[in-house]
Order: C-alpha cells, then structure tokens, then sequence
C-alpha cells in the first residue's frame, strides 16, 4: 500500500471516529450493560445481584406486558399508516398548489409543529381534550354532538393521541417524502404526457414507483418511532384510563424508574430490542421486492 | 476545504474525551472546619423558590464563612419522581449533601442505607440546632426512625376542604361547620353545580391523587394500607365505599367533573368551574399570585369519623457525603425558626410550634384554625420504603374509577392484590 492509500484509509477511520464514539458510548455500551442487567436484580442503590433466569421467569408471567404489547401494537397500525400516507398526500398537494406565497404558507404550516418542544403543547391538548371543560367538546356541542371522552375511555385514548401526533409530527414525513418528490426528474412526465399517459397513470407508474426509497425511509423511521412510542400517550394519557393507553416504553419507565426493577426493565427492553431487530430485518430483505433505487 | 474539516474533526474530537473525563476531578479533603468546604442542596421542582432559599442560604455563609452552598433544583412530576432522580445522581456518583425530603421519600433513604443518621453530630452540636423542643412532636417524629433522627421537621401540610365563597354566595350556603358530614357534603356539591348560558360549574373537583384521595379514606375508618404497613386495605368495604362514592360523585349524581392526570384542580377552584376542592395550604401560593380571595376552608366532611392527614418535610444528609459535620450545620440550620418564618408562610406550614402560631393567624382566610388545629390530630400519609411503586399502583386502578371502566370494588381488589405483592416481593 502507498502512502496515500494510508493516509486516505485513515482520514476515513478518523472520519468515522466521532460517530463510532458516540455509538460506542450511547448505544453498544448500555446495550451489552442491559443484557448483563436483565440477570441481575438491581435497585440503583444496592449492587446488583446477580439472580440467573428470574427476571426471564417473570417476564414469561407478566399478565401486564401482554397488555401493553398489545397496546403498543394498536397504536403501530393506527400510526404508521396514517403518517405514512397522510404525510404523502400532503406532500401531493402542496407541489400541486402553484401560487409560491401558499405553498410557502402550506409547507410552514405542516412542518412548524415539528419544531415546538412537544411537552409544552402536550399541555395545551390535555386542556383542549379535557372531557368537561376542553374546547374539543365545546365545538362538538356546538353542532349538537354528544361529548367525547377523548382522556377517559380505553378507545377514545387512540383516538386522541393519534390527532396529536399527526397534528405535531406528520410534518417528519411530509417534508421527507416533499424531497422525494423534488428528486423525481420532471423529464419522466413530459416523456410521459407526450406518450397520453393521464395524471393517475403517470402518479401509478412514475410518482409512486420513484418514491419507494422515501417510502421505506419513511415506513421504517415510523414504525421504529411507533413501536418505542413513549412521548405522546405520557404526556396527553400518563398511560390510562388504567392501563389502556401504557405502551411498552411507558411500562419499561414505569419499571425502571417508579420500581427501580433496573434488571426486570433490562429484560423487557431487551425483548423490545429484538422486536425490533427482527422487523427491521424483515422489512430490509422485503425491501429489493418493491423499493426501486433507479433513477433513470 | 479539506484541511478546515480535518481541525474540525480534531476539535470535535479532543472535546469528546474531555467530556468524557469532566468528572474524575473531583478531589476529597477532610471535614475539619476552618477549611473551605462546599455543600450540595437539592431541592426539587424549578426556581421557583430560587431567591428565597438564595437569600436565606446567604445567612449561613455569613454565619460559616468556609461553607458554600451549591443549590440544584430538581424538576419533578411528583415526590417519587424526584426521590427517583435524587437516586439516579447517587447512583451517578453525583450524589448531593443535603436534600430536601418528603414523609413520602424519607423510609426509602433511610432502608436503603443512603441516609446519615444525625444522632451523633447533636450530641457534640447542639447549639447548630435552635431549640429542638420547638418541633412540633408528631411532625418530627416521621423523621426518626428506629430511634435514630434524619432530619428536623421543617414544613408540613394537611388535606382540607377548600371553597370558591363566591360560589357558595351564588348557592345561598355559608362555609359549613366543622362537623359537617358526607350527606351534607353532597348537597353543597349539588348546590354548585349549575349550567347557566351554557357554562358549567360542578360541585368538586375529585383529588386523584394518593394524598388527597388518602385524607379521604381516613375519614371513613381505612387507609390504603394496614397500620403496620405490611398489607394493602384498598379492598376493605370501607376503603371502597369511598372510591365508589367518588365514582358516583361524577357518574351517579353528576357533581364533579372527570379529572385526568394533568388537572389542574387549583385552577378549576379559581376559574370558579368548580366550587370545592381537596388540598392543602399548598394553594395559597397560586392564590396569592392570582390574587384570588374568594376562598375559604374546612374540614374534610366525616363519613364514619372526622380525621386528618399530614405529610411533613425536612433536610437529610446523605451517607456518602465528604462532609458530614458541615452538612449537618446546614440542615439544621434550615430548619430554624426564621427560615420556616420566611420560606414557609405562603403555600406550606411551618413545623416549629412557635412559627406556627405565629404564621396562621396572618393566613388571608377566617378558618386558618383548621390548618393550626389539625397538626395534633393528624394521621402521618402511608409511606413505606416502596412508596414509589404503591402510589403508581394506586394512581392506575384510581384512573379507572374515575374514567367509569371499572367499579370500586374491582379497581380496588386489583390494586390490593397488586401492592401486597410488591410488599412480599421487596421482603
């Protein structure tokens, strides 16, 4: 090797260096420190003591977990599909408006939500959601409706909670799938439009074939999101009414840090970890069968 | 180009191994006075008590020059979330000296070893303490246990009643007298809730929380756990009677409105939604600030019998400081008379019998008796080591009463089973 292949070999490592780090430290470390962990019994006081396969045993056991595994579940199908394709149409629709001003207003509108820290506004819909005194229910009235029971009913809560999530981050994939649309060569539609091809053909057969990069990026960052969902059902539902709204994530806090059960938690998010993995994995190999990387 | 991004990368670089090796300067040195020494005090929630505990801190320095006070404040959902995060810094290795701690937090810090006893540092300073017989002896005793002290009982708080009087004005009734009972209770609570123009009013806003909904369950003979702490009684009729009723309050008879975990009840007694709520002398900073004066207390209504919680705080010292004498002066004097005089006499009470009776009659209502006479009646909150898990199962099951998914009986059988077994698991 010549010096200029080391010395590029090496900027290349060094370039890495900072990620690698950051990797190593927040993310490899903890995760080997869990594995450990899920054999141990540890308070965060007390050293840890090392118990062989309780925390597995109990975790077989757990009537709860099937609850808020199920839970979290609920919340991935009514999550992803909905910024998955709420975010698209959105996407559609502002490069359909002409007029610069709009779509400037359109695009800050969609986004902007995105940018405000979540916990603060999270309050501000407690207050609209709140079943006697929330404008929610006021504006229902309105029109004659019946109330809403938008904190306080076990199916209600969904409903609730995916609002404002759409509400404060479907911008996420508005703007990614708003790039993606940018990257599509305007030479394919003319092509397309001098052959007759109509706008639904030409959306069928070049949009949403060109877009399916952005669509997996899209599926795989949301499902990811949804399925370690904690944000959103502490901060509007705290987990309830009882136990209707807990997720995984929300159980896993609740363990870790309400029963300081550090080696039960380690457990639980373990299995979550390889949940994960495994999803992750099977949407990658799936992927060659529908996301096409052609651009031309 | 190439060269800017290779010193970036270098900068980005060296800064993440000092980051990483910021903490490993700390160096020890001894307790002997005369020497500088600087204390940590954590006290949770934001800055709001910022300038007073700053100005307060001040008198100490002046009166010990080599100690220095470093305050951090916690910010917290609730006392077991901030005992959580003072756990979490020891564990860190970043543990503070002193701590603010709650009734609620003190047999935890104590069971698991964290907590210095005091005994000792008494003993050989006395004077650092101002007169220990101020302490009022019921609030001091949640701080000593197995006869061994870990804190001086600073501030202390109840569950009353509280009224919106200009509601009451509106419904044609005065604050109702002491012994006023449940049935009473529940026409008050008729009486306030109107719909006018569309706008509605509800009699109570229910406390859904472990110490409000606790004040309750002492006036029907129950509590959430027996008197040795060692089972749960949630599922005693008596116990369930009284989450039924507050089920009944907002379905059956319609007077309260369904609170969520975030209510703000403080609010809703202000804003004149509700007429009654249930809480301590805690409000009075929020009232004072709004300058809301239509307010007035009472007693919590009997149901069998007529008690009343107490929940009380005070400043441990925690084991693994460096500095235990020092850490001692400061908690002892953070619990004398002028600081519970100018800290506490807004939105708590102050421990010290003579600070009391002298604070109380200053309160901006008639019945501050209530909050002055309470103290030796009162029943300490149930607290044990794993009060942290016994709340969060309490607050679960409670939220389904409340939200109308389960009745009393159920909820509260569930809730039973669940914290008997994580009273036998800890054992």
């Amino acid at each position: 090797m010549n010096s200029k292949a080391v010395r590029d070999a090496l900027a290349g490592y060094l370039f890495l260096l900072p990620a690698l780090i950051v990797f190593g430290l927040f993310i490899a470390e903890p995760l080997v420190n869990s594995i450990i962990l899920s054999f141990h019994r540890y308070d965060v006081i007390t050293p840890a003591v090392f118990v062989g396969l309780d925390n597995f045993i109990k975790f077989f056991h757990d009537a709860r977990l099937l609850t808020v595994y199920s839970n979290t579940i609920e919340f991935v199908l009514i999550l992803v599909p909905l910024h998955l394709i709420m975010g698209l149409l959105l996407a559609l629709g502002v490069t359909k408006v002409v007029s610069l001003k709009w779509k400037y207003i359109f695009r800050t509108a969609f986004y902007f939500p995105v940018l405000v820290t979540t916990a603060a506004v999270a309050v501000a819909w407690v207050y609209m959601y709140d079943f006697n005194f929330g404008i929610m229910n006021y504006l229902l009235s309105l029109f004659g409706a019946a109330p809403i029971p938008w904190l306080n009913d076990p199916h209600w809560v969904y409903v609730s909670v995916a609002i404002f999530s759409f509400w404060k981050f479907v911008g996420n994939p508005f703007l990614y799938y708003l790039v993606g649309l940018q990257n599509i060569p305007k030479s394919l539609y003319e092509a397309a439009e001098i052959d007759g091809a109509n706008a639904t053909q030409s959306f069928f057969r070049i949009t949403l074939p060109m877009l399916t990069p952005t669509i997996f990026f899209v599926m795989v960052v949301t499902l990811i999101g949804a399925i370690q969902i904690f944000d959103e059902p502490y901060l509007i539902t705290g987990g309830g009414p009882g136990d209707a709204s807990r997720t995984i994530s929300l159980y896993i806090y609740e363990q870790a840090f309400q029963n300081h059960a550090m080696g039960y938690a380690s457990t639980v998010s373990l299995s979550l970890f390889i949940i994960i993995l495994a999803i992750t994995i099977i949407q990658f190999r799936f992927s060659n069968r529908w996301v096409s990387y052609d651009q031309e | 180009m190439k060269k800017i991004l290779t010193w970036v990368l270098v900068l980005v670089f060296t800064l993440s191994l000092v980051a990483c090796s910021s903490n490993s300067s700390q160096t020890a040195s001894g307790s002997g006075s005369g020497e500088k020494v600087e204390l940590t005090l954590a006290y949770p929630g934001g800055d709001e008590k910022k300038d007073d505990l700053e100005k307060f801190l001040k008198k100490f320095t002046d009166k010990y020059p080599n100690i220095k006070v470093k305050l951090i404040f916690v910010p917290n959902t609730s006392w077991a979330d901030y005992f959580n995060k003072l756990q979490t810094m020891a564990a860190g290795g970043n543990s503070p000296d002193v701590i603010r701690v709650a009734i609620e937090g003190i047999q935890m810090f104590v069971k698991s070893g964290m907590a210095l006893p005091l005994d000792d540092y008494m003993k050989s300073d006395p004077a650092a303490l101002e007169n220990y017989d101020d302490f009022h002896a019921k609030l001091q005793s949640a701080f000593v246990i197995d006869n061994k002290t870990y804190g001086f009982a600073w501030d202390w708080n109840n569950v009353v009643v509280h009224f919106n009087t200009d509601m009451l004005k509106k419904a044609n009734l005065p604050v109702p007298d002491k012994n006023w009972t449940k049935d009473d209770f529940l026409k008050y609570a008729q009486a306030m809730t109107t719909e006018e123009n569309g706008k509605k009013t509800y009699g109570f806003a229910i406390p859904n929380y472990y110490f409000g909904a606790s004040a309750w369950l002492l006036n029907n003979d129950t509590n959430v756990l027996n008197a040795d702490m060692t089972k749960s009684t949630l599922d005693d009729p008596k116990s369930i009677e009284v989450m039924q009723f507050f089920q009944d309050l907002i379905y059956k008879y319609k007077v309260a409105p369904v609170p969520n975990p975030k209510t703000d009840m403080i609010n809703q007694l202000m804003t004149g939604q509700v007429g009654m709520i249930a809480a301590g002398k805690w409000p009075f900073g929020t009232y004072e600030k709004n300058n809301f004066k239509s307010v007035e207390v009472q007693f919590v209504p009997k149901f069998t019998t007529q008690k009343v919680i107490y929940g009380d705080g005070s400043f441990p010292v925690l084991k693994s400081t460096k500095h235990p004498k020092e850490a001692y002066l400061l908690s002892a004097f953070l619990s004398n008379p002028d600081s519970q005089r100018t800290m506490l006499s807004a939105d708590s009470i102050p421990a010290r019998k003579s600070v009391m009776n002298e604070v109380l009659p200053k309160s901006p209502i008639k019945n501050w008796s209530v909050y002055a006479e309470s103290a030796d009646i009162a029943v300490a909150v149930q607290a044990p080591a794993e009060y942290a898990g016994i709340e969060a199962i309490f607050n679960r099951h409670m939220s389904d009463i409340l939200s109308n998914q389960s009745d009393a009986a159920t909820a509260m059988k569930k809730a039973a089973q669940e914290i008997n077994d994580l009273l036998a698991q800890k054992k």
